[in-house]
């Protein structure tokens, strides 16, 4: 053969640029705990979990406390409605067809429990600067679902105001 | 043998590194010939033939990035030793430090003499990196909510303005020094400084977090070998790895940020991290006894609560070193002369580009940011869900 031959190892060739989308449908399983959290959740309830080895209480419950890594035993305890604000920030840029904006994500602490929950929170949307960092120690209060269902997104809370 | 034994007679080293410029495109390359070429590279710059390399290991972060699902079967065929490929280190941004301690690993084990580390992003070929890691999550729990990079840094930064009443300004601090940093880095992809008004006035995406917190999307690629020292000849320019560790944290954001657990704001994962790294490298006093630090953080906040952990701001607290200049190139610890992501952070190989700006400089070869004292140092990365820490301490 005559003319010159690209060595198989030699992978400088200019790529051809090939358009790729994924897609891809699943339906995800939880576990028993998880499946207790969401139906009492549907009646504006939040539950937790005490760990039998480290004492503390975790809500959501998980199989595995996350603070001790035991299996946490099946000791159920309703905590909130009220919580603490550990942490929140404002998405102002939005996540193509997930979300509207400005859309407030929080670290909620429900009382009773010891670690908290990440989720949306009303009534900070408009906060920026120290104002928002100012929000962190305050209060907040789980807003009852509109209507009995099983997702986290009905998991949302309200910001009560006030001070620290 | 344990393996701080290992590691403080200097036996594991770091033989031959190479990067390439870092960009937001690298339209030349597809990602099998990036990995091609910088693996070259680096075994050509530990004065190694590719026959001399006995195991790869590629530091690859979620496939979605690559757009193939097992990125690292279309990488090996253009590797230096394809037959050495031994698997696909995945942590998200801390693949490549992930790799490397691996790698150090089957060096000290005796099961390689040398060992190749890859680690390779094309981010162009991706799409939208917030949708991208939000697909990523926990879809019962967090997929409802708008969780992505940003927003966890953003979640992360006013728990850390709260818990240590530093404002926005302070973590702007970050960005103005790696900025500055990275103009005089020929890698780094942004090469212009700027300025705390700057950073204020750039468009926020996240209150806190605005544009210029943040690093940019990148494409880029590294490769280090890490070697045992004996297997070398006495001239070559090796740096040692004096000390590694690792910890995954629990994976809740929300068990995180409460009394029981508050590593998310105060670094305590990679504090416990350190600690047996510092250990395994006879480091007391990592202020004291150490030059510089590589710090692989994504926004300014991340590296702040990192240098805190790490002890590079000793008694004082991490936002005063840095107000007061000390982790500039001229300080008492500069922290990501480089640059550091802020710079450029293509995220599969941003740990071990890390790695190789910490080797550059301990060989005295960094060029224009080349520190006037650079014997040792440390390098961290956090990958996972912001809870998987690495750290190495090395030494010229």
């Amino acid at each position: 053969m005559t003319g010159s031959r690209r060595k198989s190892s030699d992978t400088s060739a200019r790529p051809a640029l090939i358009p790729g989308r994924w897609k891809a449908s699943f339906v995800h399983a939880v576990s028993p705990a998880m499946d207790a959290f969401l139906d009492h959740l549907s009646a504006g309830r939040i539950l937790g979990v005490r760990c039998r080895s480290c004492g503390r209480v975790s809500a959501q419950p998980r199989v595995r406390c996350p603070f001790c890594h035991a299996r946490p035993g099946d000791t159920m305890i309703e905590v909130g409605p009220a919580g603490i604000i550990r942490s929140a920030c404002i998405a102002v840029v939005p996540m193509a067809g997930l979300n509207d904006t400005p859309d407030a994500m929080a670290c909620v602490q429900p009382d009773g429990a010891d670690s908290a929950l990440l989720v949306r929170l009303h009534g900070i949307e408009t906060l920026s600067g120290a104002a928002l960092t100012a929000i962190v120690g305050r209060g907040c209060r789980l807003r009852p679902p509109k209507r009995p269902s099983r997702t986290w997104a009905d998991l949302e809370f309200e910001f009560l105001g006030g001070q620290s | 043998m344990r393996s701080r034994d290992c590691f403080a007679d200097g036996t594991v080293v770091i033989s031959g590194a190479a990067q390439l410029p870092m960009s937001t495109r690298l339209p030349d390359y597809s990602l099998a010939n990036l990995a091609s070429r910088v693996a070259h590279e680096a075994v050509a710059d530990a004065g190694l033939d590719p026959a001399d390399i006995e195991s790869t290991l590629l530091g690859l972060a979620p496939s979605a990035l690559a757009g193939v699902d097992r990125p690292e079967y279309w990488i090996a065929d253009g590797l230096p030793a394809p037959k050495s490929l031994r698997g696909r280190v995945h942590t998200a941004a801390a693949s490549g430090l992930s790799a490397l301690r691996l790698a150090a690993a089957q060096v000290a084990a005796g099961k390689a003499r040398h060992v190749l580390v890859v680690a390779v992003d094309l981010a162009d070929e991706a799409s939208a990196l917030a949708r991208m890691v939000w697909q990523l999550l926990d879809p019962l729990t967090e997929r409802s909510l708008p969780v992505n990079g940003i927003t966890m840094a953003a979640i992360q930064a006013t728990g850390f303005m709260a818990s240590t009443g530093c404002s926005e300004e302070d973590l702007a601090l970050v960005p103005v020094k790696n900025r500055a940093n990275g103009c005089r880095n020929p890698f780094a992809q942004l090469r212009a400084a700027v300025t705390v008004d700057d950073v204020m006035a750039s468009a926020v995406l996240a209150h806190p977090i605005k544009l210029l917190d943040g690093s940019p999307r990148t494409s880029g690629g590294a490769a280090v070998v890490v070697s045992n020292r004996a297997a070398l000849p006495a001239s070559a320019a090796t740096v040692a790895i004096a000390g590694l560790a690792s910890r995954a944290g629990t994976y809740p954001m929300g068990a995180r940020m409460v009394a029981a657990n508050s590593s998310y704001v105060d670094g305590a994962d990679l504090r416990a991290a350190a600690a047996r790294a510092y250990r395994a490298a006879g480091i007391g006093d990592p202020l004291a006894e150490l030059d510089f630090a590589e710090i692989y953080a994504s926004f300014g906040v991340i590296e702040l609560i990192s240098a805190g952990a790490l002890g590079l701001a000793g008694s004082a607290s991490a936002v005063t070193m840095l107000r007061e200049g000390h982790f500039g190139p001229e300080g008492s610890m500069p922290v990501n002369p480089s640059g550091g992501a802020t710079c450029g952070n293509p995220i599969s190989a941003t740990g071990l580009i890390r790695v190789i700006e910490a080797t550059e400089q301990l060989r005295g070869s960094a060029g224009d940011r080349q520190l006037s004292s650079a014997r040792s140092c440390v390098v961290a990365a956090v990958g996972g869900a912001f809870q998987l820490q690495e750290v190495a301490v090395l030494r010229a």
